[in-house]
């Protein structure tokens, strides 16, 4: 359930909700970060689902050298009144056996919470693909008839995006698949709920869903894109070239890059004991 | 086919299942006899596989009589301190925990065939987590869980625990003491130069005072039913703090054990302490016991 923070009844209407599902090398919840980072958004509740693994730790997003504590457990909600946008940060895995439950709650939740968009981040096996999406961008869309009729055109001829090709058959795809629209069904390996909790929106909610094909690795490229992407579609963040300083914009944040959160650090672990090796 | 691992139905036949992508549906195999024996629909699949894992609890009589008069079905609560692991709960164990105590309730979360459970809590293999309670101020709390509980059931865990002990207090205090290896510790800092075993802590808004030891850094987290239950409490919004001693020993000993000493001088844990001459045989005699298990130089 979804538990406010500091008990105030909270009203997401006309609110734009980015999910990222958990999948293939997080990129989605490497997004989030991002945006969560850049944008300084607030935390303004909890999710508690007993399909979570529970998790705590200090502020992810904290200065480097802060010494405060400010619990992070794991699921939050993050909003932005300035942008108009909330993000469902998800940090552990689901326990064995309860994703469906889990995505039954949210779906309902979402429906309830009167969002005005849905924008559903995953990512996708990239050894899956099909022939013709090894080579080129590797972002795809899925949209739903709303969003559709809203942006499809915007999203084909003005940002060159590529639709999710259809399959016939998988997880092997057959020799001859072109990816022909409209027949076939969509199959995203690896993208945790997202497949599923869009099936269940699509009907009522605007909902749209955004991918990246890649592997398990270092994916923070893939995780800058995806957010870059997604940017320039929300308009969310406008980035100069360098950062300026004048006294008549003071207030004004000016931004030049993503905001690395300080729990990237040590992505990969500790470095080894020098002393391992004397 | 996916083969989707073993039941074992009855002790003279394994059955293996395997699932059937194409027509989503389980089938299973019986080892001795090569022919497939049931095939299960895939809705019977979320249900009859994987069944989900509860903790109960259980009072004593003489809780549910009070309960019975208490309109919030609730028992006041003014200090909770709950120890998750061996090392917590053999320093609560020798240094907190004396006779004064008794025990009020249990939480159970399952045992297998070669558990053992023995009522005074003196196997390393105990899987029961009493909950005690103090005699002469009834509103202080302890529960110590030698055992592992499973993430799946830490949920279930905490909610019961939670059922019968009330947080609303204006002066609830919970201190949460477990114990993680230094190899799950991430730091710049080689590990060896830290000098294990050493302490670290989280603490939820409302708890005003500053741990006593430095607080966890990023990117390191806490997970399972330490997390869980700091977790309850921060979206109770009360007040509590979690303590991790990180250690490099695979088995108990003192030194591990006398990290959370100086916890003693800190709230809430101060208030209930009393100098105990007996704390350090008790911690041999814990440590004895585990060793038992130890038996990589035998």
């Amino acid at each position: 359930m979804f538990v406010p923070r500091d008990n105030k009844p909270i009203d997401f209407k006309g609110f734009t909700l980015i999910y990222p599902a958990l999948s293939v090398g997080n990129v989605a919840q490497l997004m989030a970060d991002l945006l969560i980072s850049t944008m300084t958004m607030h935390k303004v509740g909890y999710i508690q689902h007993p399909s979570l693994i529970p998790l705590v730790g200090n502020d992810p997003y904290a200065h480097p050298s802060a010494t405060t504590c400010k619990v992070v457990t794991c699921c939050e909600v993050y909003d932005s009144v300035e942008h108009n946008v909330v993000i469902v940060q998800q940090r552990s895995p689901f326990i064995k056996g309860r994703r469906n439950a889990y995505k039954k709650w949210l779906a309902q939740w979402i429906r309830e919470c009167g969002f005005s968009k849905v924008v559903i981040a995953t990512s996708s096996s990239a050894d899956e693909r099909l022939d013709t999406q090894i080579t080129g961008p590797q972002f795809r869309f899925v949209a739903s008839d709303k969003i559709e009729a809203d942006y499809g055109e915007m999203f084909r001829n003005f940002y060159e995006w590529d639709e999710l090709e259809r399959r016939q058959t998988f997880p092997a795809p057959s020799v001859l698949e072109a990816g022909d629209r409209g027949q076939g069904q969509l199959y995203i390996p690896g993208g945790g709920i997202a497949m599923a909790l869009f099936n269940d929106l699509c009907s009522d909610t605007p909902v749209v869903l955004l991918l990246m094909f890649c592997s398990e690795g270092d994916n923070i490229p893939e995780a800058i894109e995806l957010t870059n992407r997604i940017n320039r579609w929300l308009g969310l963040i406008l980035f100069h070239s360098r950062s300026i300083a004048d006294a008549s914009d003071v207030g004004v944040v000016k931004y030049t890059q993503w905001k690395i959160p300080v729990s990237w650090k040590l992505f990969f672990g500790s470095r080894f004991d020098q002393t391992l090796f004397h | 086919m996916i083969p989707m691992g073993h039941t074992i139905f009855n002790l003279t036949r394994v059955f293996t299942k395997y699932y059937d992508c194409e027509t989503r549906s389980i089938f299973v195999r019986c080892n001795t006899v090569f022919h497939w024996l049931i095939r299960f629909d895939s809705s019977l699949l979320r249900t009859k596989w994987f069944t989900t894992k509860r903790t109960s609890v259980r009072w004593s009589p003489m809780v549910k009589a009070e309960l019975l008069k208490i309109p919030e079905k609730k028992l006041p609560c003014q200090i909770l301190i709950v120890a998750i692991g061996p090392a917590a709960s053999g320093f609560v164990q020798s240094h907190l925990l004396t006779d004064d105590f008794q025990v009020v309730g249990a939480l159970f979360s399952g045992l297998s065939d070669s558990d053992v459970n023995t009522f005074d809590q003196m196997s390393p293999a105990d899987k029961n987590c009493y909950i005690y309670r103090s005699r002469q101020i009834p509103d202080v709390f302890m529960c110590l869980c030698k055992t592992d509980v499973s993430a799946e059931q830490s949920y279930s865990w905490t909610e019961q625990l939670f059922s019968c002990i009330s947080t609303a207090s204006p002066h609830f205090y919970m201190s949460i003491l477990c114990s993680y290896m230094t190899s799950e510790y991430r730091s710049e800092v080689p590990v060896s130069d830290m000098n294990p075993p050493f302490l670290r802590a989280l603490k939820t808004p409302r708890f005003a005072g500053t741990p006593l030891c430095p607080y966890l850094e990023q990117p390191n987290l806490v997970s399972g039913l330490p997390a869980q239950l700091l977790t309850y409490c921060q979206m109770k919004d009360v007040k509590a703090v979690l303590y991790v001693c990180y250690t490099d020993t695979l088995y108990l000993d003192t030194f591990t054990m006398e990290v959370f000493k100086p916890l003693v001088q800190s709230t809430p844990i101060k208030d209930v302490f009393q100098e105990n001459k007996k704390a350090g045989e008790v911690m041999k005699h814990i440590v004895d016991i585990y060793s038992l298990k130890n038996s990589l130089y035998l």
